[in-house]
């Protein structure tokens, strides 16, 4: 049986659509999920926060401590003057050792850095 | 717009803001079919619509306080069902627009008979049309169950889904037309079609 079909049918028919009834169990379930959210410690977000603070924190002191011990070894005190003003280009140490120190402090740093980025990508749904 | 269980909201909402939890009971016992049903009608799957009402009801209780006492509850409540039964048929189907949200996604068979609410459907020409209407591509079916079911304004659903008026405006032309032809009627100014047309879903 073809019924004429018009706006006001689909609004009418689907108006008067019967609703199933809901689970029986959806009460409970939603009160216990909500229980169990409530009553959950809410830590593990701040100390993975901090963790990402102290990478960042690390990489940074590896990098200023290797500076500073290229400077102090070399027994050159380190020149501010900006060189627009005469003073001579501020350049990668040369030491090797030195060199790596920076590297894997930067290395350490951009990973602390960009720590919230992969744990907001694992915990996508 | 005032809704007629407008107190029992109110005073379970005043009743959670002072520190009784139990009192949310009150409000999922309240909108529990309904929102369920909507989810339903949406994904069309038994275990998913509870899953999608579940998590609607915890989020709601959640995001309680950004919720306006002025405004009715339902309309709010089911905005966040829609968007999260809309998010379980795009991560389902996969299929992404320019959009990004799935709302061409093809709804996939359902088997004569095991479409929960067709079950339920007592007269045959109402059942048609809801058969017709679950077999619409995902967004078309969307678009049709809020605006026919839920009077949402065409801005409304385009807000829930995060796509534009446009957008809802042309999926709703489109499911208009698939049936007309599911229900054997000429789409405007072509000729009559002598028999009805199956397969409505295929685009």
């Amino acid at each position: 049986m073809n019924t004429p079909m018009h706006d006001d049918h689909i609004a009418v028919t689907m108006k008067t659509l019967p609703e199933p009834a809901a689970p029986p169990s959806l009460r409970a379930t939603v009160m216990a999920r909500i229980a169990r959210e409530a009553d959950r410690p809410q830590t593990v977000p701040v100390v993975r926060e901090r963790r990402h603070w102290l990478l960042v924190a690390a990489g940074l002191g590896v990098v200023i401590g290797a500076t500073a011990y290229e400077w102090f070894a070399s027994g050159v005190a380190p020149d501010f003057t900006s060189p627009r003003i005469g003073s001579a280009l501020a350049v990668m140490p040369a030491n090797g050792p030195i060199a790596l120190a920076i590297g894997i402090g930067l290395l350490i740093y951009v990973a602390g850095l960009m720590g919230p980025l992969r744990s907001d990508e694992r915990s996508e749904p | 717009m005032t809704e007629p269980d407008a107190d029992v909201v109110r005073t379970a909402i005043a009743d959670v803001r002072r520190g009784d939890r139990d009192a949310y009971g009150r409000i999922v016992d309240h909108y529990g079919r309904r929102l369920f049903g909507l989810a339903l009608m949406m994904t069309r799957d038994p275990s998913a619509a509870e899953e999608v009402a579940q998590d609607a009801f915890v989020r709601a209780f959640q995001h309680l306080d950004d919720y306006d006492q002025g405004r009715p509850f339902y309309p709010w409540i089911s905005t966040i069902t829609v968007r999260l039964a809309q998010n379980w048929l795009v991560a389902r189907t996969r299929v992404t627009t320019r959009e990004g949200t799935g709302l061409d996604a093809v709804a996939p068979p359902i088997a004569p008979g095991a479409d929960p609410l067709a079950t339920l459907i007592t007269d045959e020409g109402d059942r048609q049309l809801w058969e017709s209407v679950a077999a619409l591509p995902s967004g078309e079916r969307t678009s049709v169950i809020l605006y026919y079911r839920q009077d949402m304004s065409v801005g409304d659903i385009a807000r829930a889904l995060g796509v534009t008026s446009g957008t809802i405006k042309t999926l709703l032309f489109r499911a208009r037309a698939r049936l007309r032809l599911a229900m054997g009627e000429a789409p405007p100014g072509t000729k009559a079609p002598g028999t009805s047309t199956s397969g409505t879903a295929t685009s």
